[in-house]
């Protein structure tokens, strides 16, 4: 187990450096001169132009380019913005949002969604069943963006149980809404996941053994088909954090939440490839390690893909 | 999205106002707008806070920011503003004057202060202009003061220039400059108003880094803490300003990353005074029907031409174009009804723009007259590509002009080539590699035709991609006459002759005087828009 974990660290090292190598060629590799373009409509003078190519490396060929923004990167300083804002600070006022978010949602989905997804195999072909069925597939069915604004109009404009944008209220409050939102999709996701999953197993020969043995209804439910249901929804969850994480350009910018989704979304714009290398960087890594720990829980979950 | 940041900002930063109407669904051309001017502060305060939604500010430092104007007349004044008169108020300048429109004798009015109490004197300014024009500095206004004597100096072409001080900026005394430019101009007092004049304190020129993050300025409001990014920045009045007085105690500058976002919250009261987004001018009417206020803004947009391909070289081809537009019908699906069809190539709100009708039938929505120029010019073959950046928020705007293309001028293949974004859109004109007419838009930085003609239409204009690189000698000429006339009327009146020339040659299609649009809570009242966009001053908190 120690072994299998070394090992999948250092092929994060590999990635690490493949990744970012990636990222850089992909920014550097879109048309159009990111520099000339900050002045809009005006051009800038040429002597602006050249100051500031000179002070991002731009004139660099863009092997380079990577090659100093490493050496940058080993000394802890992982460059700046056009504006001169440092990734850094960019990323360490940026991250906290995102991670509450992120974290806020992730749980709902856990909880409500496992939650949901148990008690509609246990109460199959109820109203209940039906009925969560049928919610889950509508909101799925809705585009992101309605629902995200119909939302904040009726919870923040009309009814005003919940601030309208913005994170001036903190956690909890100024994140419940938006992580709602973001869960939901999730969340029909895992509940429709663990249900399947769960009626597959109540019919096992494994159930019938138990249930002939004496054991307990609720022992061999929870104790027996739920853990062997959870590995599907601990593989959605797992990816799904990374996509949480990733950050939300759409419920960020409609809740006003200054997170790395944003971020991300507007440097590519203006082609900043500090800002897009190292915030595309920290969510490689935490793809990986999520996925790492996704693949650890395996073995807890089922003991015969354990990592011995 | 945050896209809208660099665009709002392109587009603000682009845009002077002007108030034309005011609330209640006005729409005519007459100022309406009541109890404005500098009057209105010399009394008490009214006091309480209010807030102002904006984008995230590039910089605050004025020599550096393309946006941020209502956060930067807070925390800076400088020699004029505009308000919401069409000509130079004095603000910090006791007087601005010039025998020959090339040597100028600017004198500050003394005993005004930074907030940090020193002084602000002639140095101030001349320190901040260096700072400003000095190349390697890479201030996006640098070529605010391009005309200034000195400036080539500090913006060689290659490597770093020897000096660091435009030589012709003068400190005559504590509160007289000179300043003696490369060429005559009289719209000069105009140009004062723009961001790159303003003053710096000492203390700026120890770390501009660490002084953008909590400006020390010489503004009617000082900072409070410090810019908090992308969250908030907030300002209390300064009770040393000398000039007028405003009502408010404090503001609040709300960071949004979307204009919706913004809109959203002013309806839900979150946020008092919101510019509200092109999507919205339909909705603004029933969501704000006493408190929102049109600004006709000194911007024309238009549909430019690639100059340099010979299928659009007949002036017929694109006169046929602008008569196959039916500005109206665009404007009520697109824009509300808000903006006014253009009949000229200036917008009314500077002197001499806005003429009438002189445009003549080009501008006038004709689809038969327009299908007999086009066959005039030799017709058409294959299709016709409109070239627009895509995904921030010109979409819609440049399907319908297609539309309106195809369905009038018969042409079957009308297509719309959405660019991915700014920088290659951008990037295409600078190329010359648009094959089609394009998006095509200037807002002047002062309420004077000058700025327009200058950077779109002459042949060495900061901004004449965007009017398809056109290039008329008879045009400069015109135009070097008027920054030469001795008075402004006469300037005016060459301007306008610049301008009837440029038609007759029709490099472009106008469409819109655009206008800007805000809307405030019930929280605030006299909320009056100028050229300097929000007067903060005049706002009073109820």
């Amino acid at each position: 187990m120690g072994k299998y974990v070394v090992g999948r660290l250092l092929q994060l090292v590999v990635v690490f450096f493949g990744v970012t190598l990636l990222i850089y060629l992909a920014v550097y590799a879109l048309p159009g001169d990111p520099i000339r373009a900050l002045g809009g409509d005006r051009q800038l003078p040429e002597s602006v132009v050249n100051a500031m190519r000179a002070q991002f490396n731009l004139d660099d060929p863009v092997l380079l380019q990577y090659v100093k923004y490493l050496g940058h990167l080993f000394t802890g300083d992982l460059g700046t913005d056009f504006n001169g804002r440092p990734v850094a600070d960019l990323m360490g006022q940026r991250w906290p949002v995102t991670i509450r978010l992120a974290l806020t949602a992730w749980v709902i989905q856990v909880v409500v969604g496992i939650g949901l997804g148990v008690l509609t195999a246990l109460r199959k072909g109820t109203w209940l069943d039906h009925t969560v069925l049928f919610f889950t597939v509508a909101v799925i069915s809705i585009p992101v963006f309605v629902l995200a604004y119909t939302a904040q109009i009726v919870f923040g404009v009309r009814l005003g149980v919940v601030p309208v944008s913005g994170i001036d209220e903190g956690w909890p409050v100024s994140y419940l809404l938006p992580s709602i939102l973001l869960a939901v999709f999730g969340l029909a996701s895992v509940a429709r996941l663990v249900r399947a999953s769960m009626l597959e197993n109540l019919r096992a020969d494994y159930v019938k053994t138990a249930m002939a043995k004496g054991l307990s209804r609720r022992r061999v439910v929870y104790r027996h088909v739920l853990r062997n249901s959870l590995i599907p929804a601990v593989t959605f969850l797992g990816i799904d954090l990374g996509y949480l994480l990733g950050g939300t350009v759409i419920i960020e910018g409609v809740f006003n939440l200054p997170g790395v989704g944003q971020l991300l979304f507007s440097s590519i714009a203006s082609q900043q490839g500090p800002v897009v290398v190292g915030v595309a960087t920290v969510l490689v890594v935490i793809f990986l390690l999520a996925n790492l720990v996704v693949d650890l829980l395996y073995g807890v979950l089922d003991p015969r893909i354990r990592h011995e | 999205m945050r896209m809208w940041q660099r665009l709002t900002a392109l587009a603000v930063g682009a845009a002077l106002l002007t108030v034309t109407a005011c609330g209640g669904g006005s729409d005519d051309d007459g100022d309406t707008s009541a109890g404005s001017g500098d009057g209105a502060g010399a009394g008490e305060s009214t006091g309480g806070t209010f807030s102002v939604g904006i984008d995230e500010p590039d910089f605050l430092i004025p020599g550096r920011a393309q946006g941020a104007f209502d956060e930067m007349h807070a925390l800076f004044s400088g020699l004029v503003k505009f308000g919401d008169q069409s000509e130079p108020q004095l603000l910090h300048a006791e007087s601005i004057e010039s025998d020959d429109n090339v040597v100028w004798t600017i004198a500050v009015k003394p005993d005004w202060t930074f907030h940090d109490g020193t002084p602000v004197t002639a140095q101030s300014y001349a320190d901040a202009w260096n700072a400003t024009a000095y190349g390697p500095n890479a201030w996006a206004n640098n070529a605010q003061l391009s005309n200034v004597v000195g400036w080539d100096e500090l913006n060689p072409a290659e490597g770093t220039p020897a000096t660091d001080a435009l030589s012709g900026v003068e400190v005559v005394d504590e509160n007289t400059l000179r300043v003696t430019l490369k060429a005559a101009d009289s719209q000069f007092p105009y140009k004062l108003g723009q961001p790159g004049w303003y003053p710096l304190p000492e203390v700026a020129f120890e770390d501009f880094d660490a002084f953008n993050e909590a400006p020390v300025g010489n503004g009617p409001f000082q900072i409070d803490g410090s810019w908090e990014h992308d969250v908030a920045l907030s300002v209390t009045r300064y009770e040393d300003y000398q000039g007028p007085r405003p009502n408010a105690d404090g503001i609040t500058f709300r960071i949004y990353s979307d204009t919706t976002t913004a809109y959203t919250d002013a309806i839900g009261g979150a946020v008092d005074i919101v510019s509200v987004p092109q999507e919205k001018y339909k909705q603004v009417t029933t969501d704000f029907p006493d408190s929102y206020v049109a600004f006709n803004a000194i911007r024309l947009d238009w549909l430019g031409f690639p100059l340099w391909d010979p299928r659009f070289q007949d002036p017929r081809v694109r006169q046929a174009v602008s008569m196959s537009i039916d500005r109206d019908a665009v404007n009520e699906a697109i824009f509300g009804g808000l903006y006014t069809p253009a009949t000229s190539y200036h917008g009314p709100s500077a002197p001499g723009g806005g003429t009438e009708g002189m445009c003549g039938e080009f501008c006038e929505f004709d689809p038969d007259r327009a299908k007999e120029l086009l066959a005039e010019a030799g017709g058409w073959e294959g299709p016709m590509e409109i070239w627009f950046p895509g995904g921030v928020g010109y979409d819609q705007t440049f399907e319908a002009l297609a539309n309106q293309i195809r369905q009038n001028l018969g042409i079957e293949e009308v297509t719309t080539k959405s660019q991915p974004g700014f920088v290659q859109f951008l990037d295409a004109l600078r190329n010359q590699q648009a094959t089609g007419p394009f998006r095509g838009g200037w807002g002047s930085l002062y309420p004077s035709m000058q700025s327009l003609l200058t950077s779109v239409f002459s042949t060495n204009g900061d901004g004449r991609e965007g009017g398809g690189s056109y290039a008329n000698p008879e045009v400069d000429a015109l135009i070097t006459q008027a920054d030469a006339a001795p008075s402004l009327e006469e300037a005016t009146d060459l301007y306008k002759a610049a301008e009837q020339r440029i038609i007759e040659d029709f490099p472009i299609v106008p469409l819109f005087y655009a206008k800007y649009v805000y809307a405030h809570s019930s929280n605030v009242s006299n909320v009056i828009i100028g050229f300097d966009q929000v007067e903060l001053n005049e706002v009073v908190v109820n």
